[in-house]
């Protein structure tokens, strides 16, 4: 299986180049320190609650940023050193090439983003109680399957970009389009089909188009799956902020179809699935020299 | 079969051609000297053997196969050294030749590899970050050496070697030839070709000028010719005849006078001479004519100066 060649020599070259352990470092860090936020600053908290907050800035802005810092040199990079020459002088084909890598960098970032999880669940268990698991082993297959979508999609642009500093203008382009546009292109689009904005219960098809975004699929996935969280009440006086849980829960449009598992599935594959089949095309008629 | 054959084989980058038409033949258990000077096309042409590049037009056939489909699979029995390509820095040589060896699928010992090309036992657990240029390129050529291939593609395989290591290249070269395995390698260095090449081909500005037999090319037979045909009148139905020809490199006017206008003619091989004279008598009547054949050195050289103006 020359797929897996390519694929386990892409993981032994992480570790080597401690790529693998600086992923986890910052993604562990960063899950393990909003938990720690979580946990000291609420009054009383119960393990539902801190479960709630395994969504966070480690998954909705650190996870992204790794996925495309992993993924982006995967292709280019062998190309602009002529590595490349070395793998297909082998018997591996460029589809092999691709997909291998594309296996070998989610292998590693999903190691990365395991250990981040199993260290906040461990610091729930060791504080306040053990959180409900099955909810949270669902969501952190979720995470895992977007993490492969991240990937992907950093592979991809890695398999068309013709230089490094192409493919990262890309990667960080795609990136402020998925965080920071998003919503106004989905605004956009409202307003130019009902010449108004859309209000708090937005009609399904606007519902779709923003979840069309993988990164606000992987968060609807954690509101979907996380145990709800009760509201809280921050209240800032003299002696610092505390804040307090109170028993309101927020309503939400569980029914829609933006809220089933499974049209969140379709929504991630698609992501795994289109920018390797773009990347392989473009790479399959590319020159190498 | 042939190991590799090429027919019309070209490469244009934009409106630049790189490499024009070429034919190459190159048979089972000979080694064929890719000579040319730098630039003229060598590197673009091996790209496309090895399907790194996509020719624009013409077919390439490697081991019977056509490059242009199921190139992996051709892989199993090609040992390949491509131009200048980097090593992994952080990986040892032995796990360079351990990735390769399991690529092919192949059953071969790293070390028994690592030592035919003079390769310590201790430099080979070495990063290959840590080795000097020679190291390296003998470590490449260990690599291409990998699982018994029925070709060797080397891309200027001596380029980083010292004098001992070009020996010991030459060597290898002629053990896998023996064993039974062609070897088509480029340079831009004569000396270096004429030692160990049954045949050659000439590459210059992406034309094959001369190919053939070596002991051929060296004792004039074989050799290219350089025509002059004075004519009565000149077409262009005559130019686009001759060129047709085969062998026929080149043809230019080179007197255009409406009294005298003739024609000059470069052939990669003396045989072609009598088609040419016979393809322009039948357009137009043939005043006189000379012929001079070219040694391997000239148009080599002719071919470098021209390279580097």
């Amino acid at each position: 299986m020359t797929v897996v060649d390519i694929a386990r020599k892409d993981v032994a070259d992480a570790i080597r180049s401690r790529a693998l352990w600086v992923a986890t470092a910052i993604f562990l860090g960063f899950i393990v320190l909003t938990q720690g936020i979580v946990l000291a600053v609420v009054e009383d908290p119960d393990p539902e609650l801190a479960a709630r907050f395994l969504e966070g800035p480690a998954t909705e802005v650190v996870l992204p940023i790794l996925g495309l810092l992993v993924g982006y040199q995967a292709i280019v990079g062998e190309r602009e050193t002529g590595n490349m020459k070395f793998l297909l002088g082998l018997p591996h084909s460029r589809l092999d090439v691709l997909l291998g890598k594309f296996v070998g960098r989610t292998a590693v970032l999903a190691a990365a983003v395991l250990g981040g999880f199993l260290a906040a669940i461990a610091m729930i268990a060791v504080t306040v109680g053990l959180p409900p698991l099955i909810p949270i082993a669902a969501y952190v297959l979720f995470v895992v399957l977007s993490t492969a979508a991240i990937v992907s999609i950093a592979v991809g642009i890695s398999a068309v970009a013709e230089t490094r500093t192409r493919a990262i203008s890309v990667a960080i382009g795609g990136y402020l389009l998925a965080t920071v546009l998003w919503s106004y292109v989905v605004d956009g689009l409202y307003y130019a089909v009902n010449r108004n904005l859309p209000g708090a219960d937005p009609p399904t098809w606007i519902a779709v188009v923003d979840h069309l975004n993988p990164l606000t699929a992987m968060s609807t996935s954690a509101d979907v799956l996380l145990p709800e969280a009760s509201q809280i009440a921050i209240t800032a006086t003299e002696e610092g902020v505390s804040a307090t849980q109170t028993e309101q829960t927020p309503s939400g449009t569980t029914e829609a179809l933006v809220h089933e598992p499974l049209f969140l599935t379709a929504v991630l594959l698609f992501w795994i699935t289109l920018p390797l089949a773009v990347g392989y095309l473009r790479f399959r008629d590319a020159d190498l020299s | 079969m042939s190991a590799i054959r090429t027919n019309d084989l070209t490469k244009q980058y934009g409106s630049q051609t790189v490499v024009s038409k070429i034919d190459l033949e190159v048979e089972a258990g000979e080694v064929y000297g890719f000579l040319g000077p730098n630039g003229a096309g060598k590197s673009t042409t091996i790209a496309m053997l090895l399907s790194y590049v996509h020719p624009t037009d013409g077919t390439a056939r490697v081991l019977g196969r056509d490059v242009c489909e199921g190139s992996a699979e051709i892989k199993h029995r090609i040992g390949v050294l491509p131009e200048r390509y980097q090593l992994y820095d952080r990986l040892s040589g032995r796990k360079h030749l351990r990735f390769a060896i399991d690529s092919m699928g192949a059953d071969g010992d790293p070390d028994a590899l690592a030592d035919r090309v003079g390769l310590e036992a201790t430099a080979v657990r070495r990063p290959v970050g840590e080795y000097s240029t020679g190291m390296k390129q003998r470590l490449r050529i260990a690599l291409a050496l990998v699982g018994k291939p029925d070709l060797l593609v080397l891309d200027e395989p001596s380029s980083g070697l010292d004098p001992a290591g070009i020996r010991l290249l030459r060597e290898i070269v002629l053990e896998e030839r023996d064993r039974g395995a062609a070897v088509f390698f480029s340079s831009h260095v004569l000396e270096q070709v004429e030692e160990v090449s049954d045949r050659i081909g000439i590459l210059v500005d992406g034309e094959l000028r001369m190919s053939g037999d070596l002991e051929e090319l060296k004792s004039g037979t074989g050799a290219a010719v350089e025509l002059e045909v004075e004519t009565d009148a000149v077409s262009r139905e005559v130019l686009t005849a001759v060129k047709s020809v085969d062998s026929v490199t080149e043809c230019a006017v080179t007197d255009s006078s409406p009294e005298a206008p003739s024609l000059t003619i470069s052939l990669s091989s003396n045989d072609a001479k009598a088609e040419v004279l016979r393809t322009i008598e039948s357009h137009s009547k043939i005043e006189d004519f000379s012929a001079e054949e070219r040694s391997l050195e000239s148009v080599f050289e002719e071919g470098v100066a021209e390279a580097s103006p």
